[in-house]
């Protein structure tokens, strides 16, 4: 342990000068707080930073805007939209300052904002803080013809979670689960409903066991990201199994991320050709 | 001595990334000597190389061929038009197509890189067929990252199809874990680059020789036709990083 603790820091080391002694980016932007999670009273405000940095070898404009944010897919892929576009943005509680920077190569500077929690919010609310660098302009002369011409942006965001202090439902089911046998596999899918007022992330199991206690299958069920009224479908298989005749339980958990759990327990049968039936919920 | 020679290398480091040692919470506890570092969160999106390629000259690859830009902005100079060998008029192309090198830190989180672009418009309103600007995401295993190939992406990393590169949330690549890797993005007009094949790529890149992974073919691909208002088009292209 003393010595695999050791190897590490080495491997630290090693890893950062290997970075640090690349060529410097044509444009590089690092802020040091890439999500933030924030629980705050209703009728309340926190304030706090966010470091910017230029790690490029150019002076660099920064522009600092807000956008919001949904889940795009259930694999935590996100769509942006106009500031307070979307039902659960808190980015119309959010100021900040400054929202143009002038960074010099390799300095820093620091973005405050303020999150002004309205007394009669409920649950999460999501949005993005964009840091943009502004691309150049390419004078050009007017040729004959046809011509093009795109400015290209970089920005990096800092995803805000904000959830309203004493009005938080972290609640979820799992709906129409099915099971099958195919050939060797045995395969579970589930729908994840969130049914409360906040995100979830969600990441599982299943074990099948008889009555007596023994397993016979296991499984693990992808990572999910859902907001207050999504729904994620999990699908998890256990290679090598083929269960015989007869009852079973099946015991689903999932785990939360930032706190809490759901477990959902359900028996079913296995009939005489390998078929999965009378799944019931208990 | 071998606390000390620990030590000294994470001074250096951070001597070497121009960052103070504060920045990083670091203790060292108990009777066993054994030493704790945290690393720092935080999110880093680099643009390391933006490369103007000619299609005259056959440009092909990003650190020997092209123009290294000191500005990031895509000129595409005067629209041309492409012929098959026997001179018939294939389709109208920038002179120009662009390398865009990317690279992303993340403390091993979980990210995203994606393309967002407007459409180019030009003289009265008209506009370049929104599928004719095309962006290629581009993963090269033997990219160098401090110094050695960045070999494969990791397990769950994919690589974003082709697509147009006027269209909004289009994904360049993701990687889980999150771990850094150098990532082209070609942005071309109206049909493939000099040298390259119809518009495809690998969803897990190309291993220096071959593709890799599923390929990615996009169809969908119009041409600049000669009867283009003439004129110049401008337009956007930002490319967001983001974690899980």
């Amino acid at each position: 342990m003393k010595n695999s603790g050791k190897k590490a820091v080495l491997w630290f080391a090693a890893a950062v000068l290997c970075l640090a002694f690349a060529t410097p980016a044509l444009a590089g932007l690092r802020i040091d707080k890439p999500k933030v999670r924030l629980l705050i009273k209703p009728g309340s405000y926190a304030s706090d930073e966010i470091k910017v940095e230029n790690t490029g070898k150019e002076t660099m404009a920064v522009k600092v805007y807000l956008e919001d944010w949904v889940y795009s897919q259930q694999d935590g892929a996100k769509d942006f939209f106009p500031k307070g576009s979307t039902p659960l943005s808190c980015s119309p509680w959010m100021t900040f300052y400054p929202a143009d920077l002038k960074l010099e190569a390799g300095k820093t500077a620091m973005v405050r904002y303020t999150v002004n929690v309205p007394a009669d919010a409920r649950g999460g609310h999501y949005c993005v803080m964009f840091f943009e660098t502004a691309g150049g302009d390419i004078e050009q002369d007017t040729p004959e013809g046809t011509t093009a011409f795109i400015k290209v942006l970089n920005r990096v965001g800092a995803l805000f979670y904000v959830e309203a202090e004493g009005t938080v439902e972290k609640k979820a089911e799992l709906r129409n689960i099915r099971i099958n046998q195919k050939l060797n596999d045995f395969i579970v899918s589930a729908e994840f409903a969130n049914t409360g007022n906040t995100d979830i992330t969600a990441q599982g199991t299943f074990d099948v066991l008889d009555a007596s206690g023994v397993v016979y299958a296991r499984g693990a069920f992808q990572e999910v990201y859902t907001l207050a009224g999504d729904k994620a479908s999990l699908q998890a298989s256990a290679f090598s199994v083929n269960l015989q005749p007869g009852p079973y339980d099946i015991l689903m958990t999932l785990d939360f991320q930032n706190g809490g759990s759901l477990i959902q327990e359900a028996n079913f049968t296995v009939g005489a050709r390998g078929e999965v039936q009378d799944i019931r919920l208990k | 001595m071998k606390r000390t020679m620990i030590t000294w290398l994470m001074v250096a480091a951070f001597l070497a990334m121009n960052a103070a040692p504060a920045a990083m919470a670091q203790s060292a506890v108990g009777p066993s000597g054994s030493a704790g570092a945290t690393v720092p969160s935080y999110l880093e999106f680099s643009m390391s190389r933006v490369v103007k390629m000619s299609v005259a000259n056959g440009d092909s690859d990003p650190f020997s061929d092209g123009t290294v830009l000191t500005s990031p902005s895509f000129d595409f100079g005067t629209l041309v038009p492409a012929e098959d060998s026997a001179g018939n008029f294939l389709y109208m192309r920038g002179e120009f197509f662009y390398y865009v090198l990317m690279i992303a830190a993340t403390s091993g989180r979980k990210y995203r890189i994606t393309e967002t672009g407007s459409v180019l418009t030009g003289p009265g309103g008209k506009t370049l067929p929104r599928e004719s600007v095309l962006l290629i995401p581009d993963y090269q295993w033997l990219d160098q990252l401090g110094g050695v190939s960045q070999g494969a992406p990791p397990t769950a990393a994919n690589v974003g199809p082709v697509t147009t590169a006027c269209a909004t949330g289009n994904l360049v690549y993701q990687s889980d874990p999150g771990v850094g890797r150098l990532v082209r993005a070609v942005i071309a007009i109206s049909g493939p680059p000099t040298g390259a094949r119809y518009p495809q790529n690998y969803s897990k890149g190309y291993n220096g020789s071959v593709g890799q992974g599923t390929k990615q073919e996009y169809a969908a691909w119009k041409a600049v036709g000669q009867d283009q208002t003439s004129g110049r088009y401008t337009g956007t292209i930002t490319f967001s990083l983001v974690l899980y």
